[in-house]
């Protein structure tokens, strides 16, 4: 029997206003997989990272994390959130890492670290510290633990957030273009982190990203999202060798020109 | 008429004892404003629309009446429902309450101030709504909101002589006692000015370091 994938979306519908963002999207993310997400600005890529991350709501749809219903349709075409206890177990199995780091500019690197597994994890500040200076340490800033966000570079803030999501121990992590805020000569770093995360960790990873060669890299699974909807979702080799249709080749062909 | 200095002197102490309660009654009433007014602030970004709506009015209310009725309405019209108060409680919440409903203006304005995607930080990391207000927010709405909040301690200050109206024995209050009962005005009522142009200049010099310590963030 395949195992049931940790998340799963079908025929999601988000309006913002009187504009149809996603129009009927379906994805499945097996567990452990790195997913991808491509597409033209305004495709709705953030939109499905927000919606996972419990940001935004929807109009209709089921989503499934981890066996759990965030969104449970009632066949009748309404859909309801999970609440309460259930919305905060779910929303603990989800981490983001944003594109504009939003890291807690009035607390230090360590406690922008530390602050929500020892309140909201309910774990000894002691061994949340010991975990998080390792964490620091794997991302390259074990000796930034005591400086503020607003004396570190980009690259170094967004390594900071990403050890900040990881501290939780997320079973899925979301990462919504999180280099491209940074000076180009900061986009390599950040991705090493990410790749290390990738390949030595079981999380299972949803990252939108305009830097294809690193798609290449490490995705299992590429898929191209345009207005709304998943058009292709292939293996990296298999969708930047042979698009299926036009508008994918339209899109790869700019993004590798540039 | 010429000041008279030891008349001055006599009757110094008298007003130095309403002075304390002329201060008692700004610094009880400011903190009552600065923690309604924070509930009131928190309460409009409440998801539920009854709390927001009666935040709201009420603030709206407080700030479209004069500070004179309200006295008068917790000091006359309340024990009419039960609800008595000694008059320099009476003070104290009708200052407290009036204030807040400024004070909340000033919390908001701190509160909007935080970016959006801090209260997104706080719930990708699961952050529940204490927590959220508690870690992230408030710590980031709260120094901006200073200068602004001492403003409204001095103006506070300048208010409580409105509490004679319901007998409180204020510096003004006693003052004029003193003045009635003496035939002599010139004397406390120059102490009075003085005392209370002494504060509040000692009081704008605090508000200057304030703002220097907190308008500007790192
Ligand atoms: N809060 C919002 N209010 C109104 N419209 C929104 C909001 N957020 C997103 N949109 C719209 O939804 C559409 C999809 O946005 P989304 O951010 O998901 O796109 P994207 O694929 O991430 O694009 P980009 O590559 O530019 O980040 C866009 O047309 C955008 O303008
Ligand atoms: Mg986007």
């Amino acid at each position: 029997m395949e195992e049931a994938p940790i998340v799963s979306m079908q025929d999601v519908r988000k309006r913002f206003g009187g504009l149809d963002v996603l129009c009927g999207l379906d994805l499945e993310v097996s567990r452990g997989q790195k997913r991808v997400l491509i597409g033209p600005s305004g495709a709705g890529k953030s939109t499905v990272l927000r919606i996972l991350m419990t940001l935004e709501d929807i109009e209709s749809g089921a989503i499934r994390i981890d066996g759990e219903y965030l969104w449970m349709p009632d066949g009748e075409g309404k859909t309801t959130k999970a609440k309460g206890e259930a919305l905060r177990r779910i929303r603990g199995k989800v981490g983001m890492v944003f594109q504009h780091f939003n890291l807690f500019p009035h607390m230090n690197v360590l406690r922008n670290v530390c602050e929500a597994p020892i309140h909201v994890l309910g774990l000894s500040r002691k061994s949340v510290e010991e975990r998080a200076l390792d964490l620091l340490d794997r991302v390259g800033l074990g000796d930034k633990a005591s400086a503020y966000p607003a004396h570190l570079s980009g690259g170094q803030k967004q390594r900071v957030a990403i050890a900040r999501a990881l501290v939780m121990q997320p079973k899925v992590m979301l990462f919504d273009e999180i280099t491209s805020a940074l000076d180009p000569e900061l986009v390599g770093e950040v991705l090493g982190v990410l790749k290390d995360v990738a390949l030595k960790t079981d999380i299972t990873m949803l990252i939108v990203t305009h830097e294809i060669g690193f798609a290449k890299e490490i995705a299992d699974r590429v898929a191209y999202v345009d207005a709304g909807r998943i058009l292709e979702d292939e293996t990296p080799e298999r969708l930047l060798r042979n698009p299926q249709h036009e508008r994918t080749k339209k899109f790869l062909k700019t993004v590798l020109t540039t | 008429m010429i000041f008279d200095w030891r008349f001055t002197l006599e009757i110094t102490p008298m007003l130095l004892r309403a002075f304390l309660v002329t201060v008692e009654a700004t610094l009880v009433g400011m903190a009552i404003a600065l923690v309604a007014g924070l509930v009131w602030a928190i309460l409009r970004r409440s998801r539920r629309r009854l709390l927001t709506g009666a935040a709201s009015t009420l603030i709206e209310f407080v700030r479209s009446t004069p500070l004179l009725i309200q006295i008068y309405f917790i000091f006359f019209v309340l024990p009419e429902f039960g609800l008595q108060f000694a008059p320099l409680t009476t003070g104290f919440i009708a200052l407290g309450l009036h204030y807040s409903a400024y004070t909340a203006e000033v919390y908001r304005a701190g509160i909007e101030g935080v970016p959006k995607g801090q209260w997104e930080a706080a719930v990708a990391l699961n952050m529940g709504r204490y927590r959220m207000w508690r870690s992230v927010i408030l710590p980031q709405a709260l120094p901006p909101a200073i200068p602004a909040l001492g403003n409204y301690l001095v103006a506070m200050f300048k208010d409580t002589p409105m509490l004679a109206a319901i007998t409180v024995m204020e510096l003004l209050q006693t003052a004029k006692l003193i003045g009635a009962q003496s035939f002599r005005y010139l004397e406390p009522l120059t102490m009075t000015g003085v005392l209370f142009l002494l504060v509040s200049l000692l009081s704008s010099q605090f508000i200057r370091r304030l703002e220097l310590r907190f308008a500007v963030r790192p």
